[in-house]
């Protein structure tokens, strides 16, 4: 049988006793902290402060810090916190300024130091902004992809004349497309052009939507493609819809124009676009 | 940050978003078709294709020399951090 309360027993002959712990999470001589982020915005630190009470009673507070990349690559530094119970951890970007969802934070007790290491508990897990950190005790365990994700506005590559727009989820991210909006401008070639946007997973075609009329030589007509699951009727070629369940689309998937009879002179503006964006967290 | 223009796609973007987010450029693929020419099924640029041809398939290949600064991860450092690349530096940039 466990006592209900954590007991820390010493056994030093007459004056052998049981206490109660200051806290349950008792943190052994090769037992250290692990702390790892991702973050897609510059300048973040991630700080990682709280107090550890060792055997002789005295609470001491820690304080460690790493520099995330801005790339959503995972970072990870382990830190000792030498022997003792630990009360509180808190996680916080100390610097830059992350949106919800922009960075995401985990902290760790491992056993190891270098090389090979062994996870023995996740302390606290999920995003972090300046306003809101993460905790333990306290705050649930969540991982990157739970919760709302980053919205972002995007200003695409502008392409060459004759080469369609084509985009690409970058590493480390998920996204759902939530608008795009494109310019078409037709050389003089005697032609109808038909707009069509479409999502790929880098080589095969997973969805594709047609705007509702044609674009004659000569005219220049901006394009939405939106979540509004409908056509237009005053101007069918302005919005085209994006399906009703949204695609998950994850990193190396594309969005891609294909303008259908496109000729050498027509060109496409830079594409602007909304995503809803998670860290893929791997 | 100023605009950057890539060397294999001609394509101009900003490497620095507006809200500070890293913009990565990857190339427009080639787009390419199997037409039904005389009989013999052959590959074109699918901005080639006549009215009246029939399309066997669609598809498109990577840009020959083609730009992608997605990352791809090439080894890991001693705290078992990956260190990253670009998967494809294509023939660089200019600044425009």
């Amino acid at each position: 049988m466990f006592p209900t309360t954590p007991t820390f027993s010493n056994d030093f002959g007459a004056a052998a006793r049981a206490f109660a712990a200051p806290a349950p999470f008792y943190i052994g001589g090769e037992d250290n902290l692990e702390l790892s982020g991702i973050t897609s915005a510059t300048g973040v630190q991630l700080v990682a402060a709280g107090r550890v009470m060792g055997f002789d009673g005295v609470s001491r507070p820690f304080d460690q810090r790493i520099a995330l990349t801005s790339n959503r690559v995972i970072t990870t530094s382990l830190f000792a916190l030498g022997e003792g119970f630990l009360q509180q951890l808190i996680l916080y970007p100390a610097s830059g300024t992350p949106a919800n969802g922009q960075c995401w934070a985990r902290a760790r007790i491992v056993r190891g130091l270098g090389g090979g290491t062994t996870v023995l508990g996740v302390l606290a897990s999920g995003c972090v902004t300046a306003a809101q950190p993460l905790q333990f005790p306290g705050s649930p365990l969540r991982g990157p992809l739970d919760g709302p994700g980053f919205i972002r506005s995007i200003a695409g590559t502008n392409p060459n004349a004759g080469v369609n727009v084509t985009e690409t989820v970058p590493t480390g991210a998920r996204w759902k497309m939530l608008t795009m909006s494109v310019t078409l401008v037709n050389d003089a070639t005697v032609a109808n052009r038909l707009m069509s946007i479409g999502i790929d997973d880098g080589t095969t075609r997973l969805y594709t939507t047609l705007a509702g009329a044609v674009q004659a030589a000569s005219e220049s007509v901006l394009y939405t493609i939106a979540g509004f699951g409908m056509v237009h009727v005053a101007n069918p070629r302005a919005i085209l819809p994006l399906p009703a369940v949204p695609i998950a689309m994850l990193a190396g998937y594309r969005f891609v124009t294909d303008v259908v009879t496109f000729q050498a002179g027509d060109n496409l503006s830079a594409p602007q676009y909304q995503v809803e964006e998670w860290l893929e967290g791997v | 940050m100023p605009m950057v223009k890539c060397r294999t796609c001609n394509g101009t973007y900003e490497p620095l978003q507006a809200d500070g987010t890293r913009y990565y450029h990857a190339c427009p693929p080639l787009e390419r078709a199997t037409v039904d020419r005389l009989g013999a099924l052959v590959d074109v640029d699918a901005r080639t294709v006549q009215p009246g041809e029939r399309v066997v398939r669609q598809f498109t290949i990577d840009r020959p020399n083609h730009r992608d600064e997605n990352l791809k991860v090439i080894a890991f450092d001693a705290s078992g951090n990956a260190i990253v690349d670009m998967k494809a530096p294509g023939a660089g940039v200019d600044r425009v």
